[in-house]
């Protein structure tokens, strides 16, 4: 019998709808969860008790008043959350992290958490994350790192860690996080839950701290598929405060997916992903998946897709660019600290991305990127004319300790995430299986827009397979 | 153009574009962890780029603009919220640096 | 002494008149604002916050364009540009570098010589910043203005040209209805780059290799005197063999001179990028069709249309046709259309200030004709002939040196035309009628 805490979205709305419990419960166990659980894994920066348990009692009025129709308006009433501290929560201090945005408070909501407010949602609190989200294991965040639920001694990814090790120890019921490179995909993986990246532009960035512009997607992080496709329905469509967002209409993804089979799906498994180096255990699991595919009808079709470097190194231009740029605003003026006050992977990045934009350099480097980037989009199309996704490992090992690297160039351990990142395509990741004990995580990668024939995909696995469904004891 | 390494006059350079001070201690620092970085960021001179259009927006969308629905202009008491120091409505910071 | 040429070249920025400013939803009315009431996350530079651009901007600019005869790319983009500065909340400027809305284009000056343009493009305003005491405030409500910048080549001979190009370019604005212009209202700034060169170098056209620019000069008074001096120094400099320092310069008003704001070895390093949050613009032949429909009657063309259709002089259809004498080119036509003469009725209204408030009754009075018979020129000449054939001896008198005599021949006129005739013109026909027939030098 699962503890409140430990249900997944749906199970919850059924719960609620059948009057099994109420919100107050939901949310107060969470609470509790977090209370006796977080000390040890440190995912969240706040909480946000009181306005959670104002929400829920409100919550519970709402479903007496209206019953079970409620939820056709508030998709979300009264399941509790966790948010990664980028997104600008009104009244609600947001810091990225971050040591120069130590007490900002933003006067505005982000599009993401409106909207999750308006389907009812409760925020429970704001996650740990890599500052300004540079990084990929969450040990780059100015106040603390975030231990992974699996193994305390090692990091939970990131740089969305603290919104994965929340959902992964059962402290809430799911979380959202932002994915540039990987930051939603790499912590999925090595907590061991689901992560979605949707298409660059599925989702309004408004309110979202920027790192680079044109490949930060926000997305759900969360126990299923099915509740991801969920979630994705209620914070994805077109935004007038972000003009990059997508005009396509959002469609009713949990309902797309629900009797969609492996059968006859053609599954793309490029050579030089499965070729690159990788921990043999994390290579055992990942191809141990990509055969149960093939098993329930899925066909494996060898693919070419150009080498994982190129889309290393444009990433690491293009990103670190767009990053000197978004920065420039943090001048101590009009909000935030003094220059001085970032860490020293912000300053690094900031340098080197000026560094690429700089006069003399501009066309070796950002302009050039920008061309090696159509040439990956392109070479996605090609791939996308024979397949209907690609799979692939996500990461290269399992979650190292904490510490043990002297990360000389973060942008590495994303390097399997920075294609699908690059061409802006929708991408999830999925647990895939285990190694030394610790979470193995593989990714369906899917053209633009392609939300449901990757979550579908994915909801299959998930049916054929039970990773998802192991949670660690913490 | 690309370079394959990263000399101490240019990490200070940079340094001065962002506005950030940085010791002498980390000037050498970044200077070898630049030139690192610089190594995979070469890799791109391997592609022939000569016939292709750069990409600055992956989506294609394009001509998109402000309507109504744009309208968040805040009170005075929360544009002055965040700042250090404010005086008769103005926000206020000490010093003025060189408009570049 | 060497004589030096002046190299000049302007940026003119102006404020558009749109409802909202250029990437956000405020409202664009600041000039009397309270400071710190129109701002936005977007144009204060929260983090998180996305420009969204306006389109009323973006074809007010492309009509001003298509005014002054520039290309309309069919395709163009922001880009960021990027420094730092108080005033500047994102550390950088959206703007336009590369695929500007607007290149080329020109106008001409009375003189018949023609400015060139280089471009016109559109960007945000910076905000409004006092110093005092080694602080700064400032005031977010100018953040994010819609602003448009004309770049001219370096083509003014004089300073006047570029006073009277100034001028042009405030009516216009006003005529197209695309803003106010209004200089002490910041609502268009300017400045110029100035240099000088050799003879031998214009001849070859050759630029030299340095140039001062003069920034936020808020009146054409200030302009002028500031390029003169700035002129005026710069030759000394030459002529003592030195060279000039390229830097930018203000104009202080009290010392009458420039003064030196910054020296900077290197240019600036604006790191200019595509403005990755903007989708890209694409134009179609019908949307710039219909822009070009959209264009009211220029200035140029009103002047030409007032020489050629009513026989006004170059200097009142100047008048006339400038933007400030909408009102006043209505109430001319208004007039001319119901039957009054043309070139006596825009000398009045010019020259007249109360006739301009008249009624159609009271002005046709001022003007002593009446609407129903008009005596022109032509049916004028046969009362000056009949005169003058039945009144021989007043001519002999005039012949005799007795020129006050021709006042009798006016007043016959006068009677024969029962008074519709102008007297003033009348006298002058006669006079040279009487040149004409008798040989005689009356002027």
């Amino acid at each position: 019998m699962k503890k409140l805490n430990e249900l997944t979205v749906i199970e919850s709305i059924e719960g609620l709808k059948k009057g099994e419990f109420k919100c107050i419960d939901l949310v107060e166990t969470c609470l509790y969860v977090i209370k006796i659980r977080d000390p040890k894994i440190k995912a969240f920066l706040k909480v946000t008790e009181d306005s959670a348990i104002e929400n829920a009692n409100k919550a519970d009025k709402e479903i007496k008043l209206y019953g079970e129709k409620v939820f056709k308006e508030k998709p979300l009433l009264g399941i509790p959350y966790a948010c990664k501290d980028n997104f600008s929560t009104l009244g609600i201090e947001t810091t990225a992290s971050s040591k120069i945005l130590k007490g900002y408070i933003p006067p505005y909501e982000s599009t993401v958490t409106k909207k999750l407010a308006e389907a009812g949602a409760i925020l429970l609190g704001k996650t740990n994350m890599d500052a300004f989200a540079h990084g990929a294991s969450t040990e780059t965040s100015d106040f603390f790192t975030t231990h992974n639920p699996w193994d305390l001694e090692r990091v939970p990814g990131g740089s969305s860690g603290g919104s994965a090790a929340a959902v992964s120890a059962n402290m809430c019921i799911f979380a959202i996080g932002s994915d540039t490179g990987g930051s939603i995909r790499c912590p999925a993986s090595w907590s061991g839950i689901t992560g979605l990246k949707p298409t660059y532009g599925r989702v309004s960035r408004y309110g979202l701290i920027a790192m680079a512009s044109s490949t930060d997607s926000p997305g759900p992080m969360t126990k299923t598929v099915k509740d991801a496709a969920l979630v994705l329905k209620v914070i994805a469509g077109k935004d007038p405060f972000d003009a990059t967002t997508s005009n396509t209409e959002v469609p009713d993804y949990l309902e797309k997916i629900k009797n969609v089979s492996l059968k006859g799906l053609k599954i793309g498994k490029p050579r030089s992903y499965f070729e690159t180096e990788f921990e043999s255990g994390v290579k055992k699991a990942v191809l141990e998946s990509v055969e149960m595919l093939k098993e329930n009808g899925a066909e494996i079709i060898d693919i070419d897709l150009l080498d994982f470097k190129y889309s290393l190194a444009i990433y690491t231009i293009i990103q670190r660019s767009e990053v000197s740029s978004n920065l420039a605003r943090f001048d101590g003026i009009r909000f935030g600290h003094l220059r001085d006050h970032f860490g020293f992977e912000a300053r690094k990045r900031m340098m080197l991305g000026s560094y690429a934009l700089s006069s003399g350099y501009y066309d070796a480097y950002y302009s050039k990127a920008q061309k090696v980037r159509t040439l990956i989009i392109e070479d996605f199309k090609r791939a996308f004319e024979s397949v209907d996704l690609i799979i692939g490992p996500t990461m290269p090992s399992v979650a190292y300790k904490i510490g043990s690297k002297e990360d000389l160039y973060g942008e590495l351990t994303d390097t399997m995430q920075t294609p699908g990142s690059m061409a802006g395509l929708c991408v999830i990741a999925i647990p895939g299986g285990f190694s030394e004990g610790m979470p193995v995580g593989i990714q369906f990668i899917g053209e633009q827009l392609a939300e449901v024939k990757v979550l579908a995909a994915a909801h299959a696995f998930q049916e054929i397979t039970d990773f998802h469904k192991k949670f660690p004891e913490v | 153009m690309a370079e394959s390494k990263i000399s101490k006059k240019q990490v200070k350079h940079v340094a001065e574009l962002c506005r950030l001070e940085i010791s002498d201690a980390e000037v050498e620092k970044l200077s070898a962890l630049f030139t690192d970085t610089l190594n995979y960021m070469n890799v791109i001179g391997e592609l022939d780029t000569a016939a292709v259009v750069e990409t600055s927006h992956v989506t294609g969308e394009k001509n998109v603009f402000s309507s109504k629905d744009n309208k968040a202009t805040l009170k005075r008491e929360a544009v002055l919220s965040n700042a250090g120091e404010t005086e008769n409505g103005l926000i206020v910071t000490k010093g003025v640096f060189d408009r570049d | 002494m060497t004589e030096y040429k002046l190299v000049l070249g302007l940026e003119v920025h102006i404020h558009l008149k749109t409802e909202t400013k250029m990437f956000c939803g405020c409202d664009s009315n600041i000039y009397e604002a309270e400071p710190n009431t129109h701002v936005c996350p977007v144009c204060l530079g929260l983090p998180g916050a996305l420009p969204v651009p306006n389109f009323e901007a973006i074809k007010k600019t492309q009509v001003l364009g298509l005014a002054l005869d520039s290309i309309l790319n069919k395709e163009s983009r922001f880009d960021r540009k990027h420094y730092f500065y108080p005033d500047l909340p994102k550390g950088f400027q959206i703007s336009q570098y590369k695929q500007p809305l607007c290149e080329g284009g020109e106008i001409e000056l009375d003189s018949g010589n023609k400015v060139s343009l280089e471009r016109i493009h559109l960007e945000e305003d910076t905000a409004k910043s006092f110093h005092e005491n080694g602080r700064t405030l400032i005031d977010f409500n100018k953040s994010g203005m819609p602003l448009v910048e004309i770049v001219t080549k370096p083509v003014f001979k004089t300073v006047g040209e570029s006073v009277e190009f100034c001028k042009k370019i405030q009516d216009l604005i006003i005529t197209l209805g695309i803003g106010d212009a209004d200089m002490e209202k910041g609502q268009m700034r300017l400045e110029a780059n100035i240099s000088l060169r050799t003879q031998e170098m214009e001849y070859n056209d050759i630029l030299p290799d340095y140039k001062v620019e003069i920034k936020n000069i808020n009146s054409f008074r200030f302009m002028e005197k500031a390029i003169i001096a700035e002129i005026k120094r710069q030759t000394e400099i030459l002529q003592k063999g030195n060279v000039v320092n390229q830097e930018n310069r203000g104009w202080d008003e009290r010392s009458g001179t420039t003064v030196s704001q910054r020296v900077k070895e290197e240019a600036h390093d604006y790191r200019y990028f595509p403005e990755p949050d903007i989708p890209l613009l694409y134009f179609d032949e019908k949307h710039i069709e219909e822009l070009k429909n959209s264009l009211p009657e220029l200035p140029q063309q009103k002047k030409t249309r007032l020489m050629t259709r009513y026989g006004l002089t170059a200097n009142i259809a100047t008048i006339l046709s400038t933007g400030y004498s909408f009102g006043l080119l209505k109430k001319f036509e208004g007039f001319v259309e119901s039957g009054l003469d043309p070139v006596k009725t825009a000398n009045i209204l010019i020259n007249k200030k109360e006739s301009r408030d008249m009624s159609f009754e009271e002005f046709e009075k001022l003007l002593n004709v009446s609407t129903n018979r008009i005596i022109n020129e032509k049916n004028l000449k046969n009362y000056l002939e009949e005169v003058v054939k039945n009144n021989r001896n007043i001519i002999n008198d005039i012949k005799g040196g007795k020129l006050s005599a021709i006042e009798f021949l006016v007043g016959q006129v006068m009677k024969n035309t029962k008074g519709q005739a102008d007297p003033v013109k009348v006298r002058e026909l006669l006079k040279s009628e009487i040149n004409k027939k008798f040989n005689t030098a009356i002027d």
